[in-house]
């Protein structure tokens, strides 16, 4: 499984370990400016969902992959293997809802959960505010496959030739944030149309939702309904804007962990 | 061009399309951001094309779809952010006036001293008819797609009809007749995709007598495989019941004569018929009728293979009818001793070309020599003959094949 997934370990492997689930459209670079600092004080490990960055194609299935459960038995396979003792999962985007399946599948193998940007379900649906309509969602479901060259070439590495940031150089001459567009096009499909508001209430962990302000993929009242919707659940709101706080603002999502996951007292 | 002339061309473009000019005039739209999407500048064909008038102070996300704006979030922050530039993203904008403008962006990422994302700047194209064009491919190729799929869904259902069609022509597998080894050999011409007009038959008209009956109807295809099925069943009709006295068959081809002469068909059919009878002392009896069928092949004793010809015109012609009705079709009369092999075939097995001209009765004939010398097992010889003619043809039959290895025991 490690292999398949392309699993790489930061920080020393005494520390409290931290699961890093990357979200639909990238792979486990999406962490690159949180990795380092969080490796201060944690055993932090990256990888790939199945289909994603340099995650082994021929574990692709896109049958298995049309649902979240898909993705959050490979979690729960991961975990098995690497035998971390009561991990934080942190899911971004459409992983928040993977690690929830995760924890409810196999409760303990996770110590913790972080949500960063939940939502548990995109589309509008009677009093559910999810902050798009069904044909907004087919609109950008249609705008995602025409996006094939987009997804195959926007990534290439051209940072690699970087000069100001020099650390990143060697890490990233390899394509990153690639994806197969038929790969791409049933990720979104199983992101954008999967609901999971049922398996909110079952998760036991102690959960921190971490919610952007100005979050166009998931406004604040989803953040809000998912802190609601799971028993002990903690909702922090961010200054950070968008939908990705580990870009937009490192510093800031790297204190927040910090804070709530050192001084929570994690086990 | 002369030197002035590229000199004054030089200071009218200084004068006329500065810095400002060419930013403001560009044959693309611009715009900059800061990175929380709050737009600093625009240039006039962006305005121009979004038929927006200030648009510094208001946010880049205001101008995009719903659906663009999670691309925003997905793909281009991320690949700025991690990459600094991305390329050819197909977004809808939406203009103040709430109409789209289907357009291709590509923008670059302005970084402090730091790393850190300082603002973005985006250029835009307006991709009206590209889009168009490319709903258009995307139409087509699902069309063909889905075209294909029909296709291919119509081809296995034809194929299940070919084979359960061809099933009830060819038996699948043939009876027990105590004394005797039966084989049979059977291929489609060319892909198998079309139902073949070659068939045969083994069956019981009475305790130790066995009809064997093997045909080749002209042509292919479900016209062809009706009248298939007309003689091989009327055959299997007249011989089943027939008296014993009259259960010859020549009888029984002149009969399937005037059956398929009565049948509206332009096609005719050649067919060999043998009626065997096994004596108490484990011999053979065999008589035969042929109707235009090539030859079968005989060999006794461990002898050399010889054509055997009992030669009637073929069914279907009217030729039959027209013989002196006392007289039935010529019968013809062999014995087969323990060891003795006969083998039955349609043209398909020997008109075959060869490097020499064409294998011929005689070809066949031969080929049969030397694979009978060294078995004389029914499935090896049925087999390897088989192999033999598909070999002269890379292995794909130009006509139906059929075959039948009959050997006492």
């Amino acid at each position: 499984m490690s292999r398949r997934h392309a699993v790489r370990h930061h920080g020393s492997p005494e520390a409290t370990p931290l699961v890093l689930v990357h979200g639909f459209g990238c792979d486990q670079t999406m962490w690159h400016h949180v990795v380092p600092a969080l490796a201060r004080d944690f055993h932090v490990v990256t990888f790939d969902l199945a289909g994603a960055g340099a995650a082994d194609p021929a574990a692709w299935d896109a049958q298995r992959y049309s649902r979240l459960e898909g993705y959050a038995e490979d979690l729960v396979s991961l975990l098995h293997e690497l035998g971390l003792r009561d991990p934080v999962l942190v899911g971004h985007s459409v992983s928040a809802m993977i690690v929830a399946h995760a924890q409810v599948m196999a409760p303990e193998l996770v110590g913790r959960l972080v949500m960063v940007g939940p939502s548990p379900r995109y589309v509008d649906e009677g009093d559910y505010v999810g902050g798009f309509t069904a044909p907004q969602i087919e609109e950008l479901l249609a705008s995602l496959s025409a996006n094939y060259v987009a997804w195959s070439h926007a990534m290439a590495p051209v940072i690699a030739g970087n000069p100001d940031r020099p650390e990143v150089q060697g890490e990233l001459a390899e394509a990153f944030c690639r994806m197969d567009p038929a790969i791409a096009e049933v990720f979104a499909r199983t992101t954008f149309l999967s609901d999971a508001r049922d398996v909110l209430p079952r998760v036991t962990a102690p959960t921190v939702v971490l919610q952007c302000a100005e979050d166009v993929i998931a406004p604040r009242e989803v953040g809000e309904y998912v802190a609601r919707a799971i028993p002990d659940a903690t909702l922090v709101l961010l200054r950070a804007t968008g939908h990705c706080p580990q870009l937009s603002d490192p510093e800031e999502t790297v204190a927040v962990l910090r804070d709530h996951l050192l001084a929570g007292g994690v086990r | 061009m002369t030197r002035s002339r590229v000199l004054e061309a030089f200071t009218a473009a200084l004068l006329d399309d500065d810095p400002q000019a060419l930013y403001d005039k560009a044959p693309c739209g611009y715009l900059t951001m800061a990175p929380d999407g709050t737009v600093v500048k625009t240039n006039e064909t962006l305005r121009t094309m979004l038929r927006a008038g200030e648009l510094a102070g208001t946010t880049w996300q205001q101008l995009l779809s719903p659906a663009a704006r999670v691309l925003h979030e997905t793909l281009l922050m991320p690949s700025l952010r991690l990459n600094g530039a991305v390329n050819e993203v197909a977004v809808d904008l939406e203009c103040p006036d709430g109409t789209r403008l289907p357009a291709l962006l590509n923008a670059t990422a302005e970084r402090d001293a730091d790393g850190r994302l300082r603002f973005v700047r985006v250029a835009v194209f307006d991709a009206t008819e590209r889009r168009r064009y490319e709903q258009d491919l995307v139409r087509s190729a699902e069309e063909a797609r889905a075209a294909q799929h029909a296709a291919e869904h119509a081809e296995a259902r034809l194929r299940v009809l070919v084979d359960t069609l061809q099933g009830s022509l060819v038996p699948r597998y043939l009876p027990a007749v105590p004394g005797l080894a039966l084989a049979g050999a059977y291929r489609p011409a060319g892909d198998g995709s079309e139902v073949g007009g070659d068939f045969y038959d083994v069956f019981a008209t009475d305790c130790d007598e066995w009809w064997v009956v093997l045909g080749d109807v002209s042509g292919k295809g479900v016209d062809a495989a009706v009248l298939t099925a007309l003689v091989r069943n009327g055959a299997r009709a007249l011989a089943t019941s027939l008296a014993e006295s009259e259960r010859e068959p020549a009888l029984v081809l002149r009969r399937l004569d005037d059956l398929v002469e009565r049948h509206e068909t332009e096609r005719f059919c050649t067919v060999v018929l043998l009626r065997m009878r096994r004596r108490g002392t484990g011999t053979w009896s065999v008589t035969m009728a042929s109707g235009g069928h090539p030859p079968l092949l005989l060999r006794q004793g461990g002898g050399p293979v010889v054509p055997v010809e009992v030669q009637s015109p073929p069914v279907g012609m009217g030729l039959q009818s027209g013989l002196d009705r006392d007289g039935d079709p010529v019968q013809g009369s062999i014995d087969l001793g323990q060891g003795d092999m006969v083998v039955l075939y349609t043209d398909g097995m020997s008109e075959v070309r060869t490097p020499d001209g064409f294998l011929g009765d005689e070809g066949l004939s031969l080929a049969l020599d030397t694979i009978a010398s060294s078995s004389s097992c029914a499935d090896e010889v049925a087999g390897r003959l088989l192999d033999h003619v598909l070999d002269l043809q890379a292995g794909t039959p130009r006509d139906d094949i059929a075959c039948l290895v009959l050997v006492a025991d």
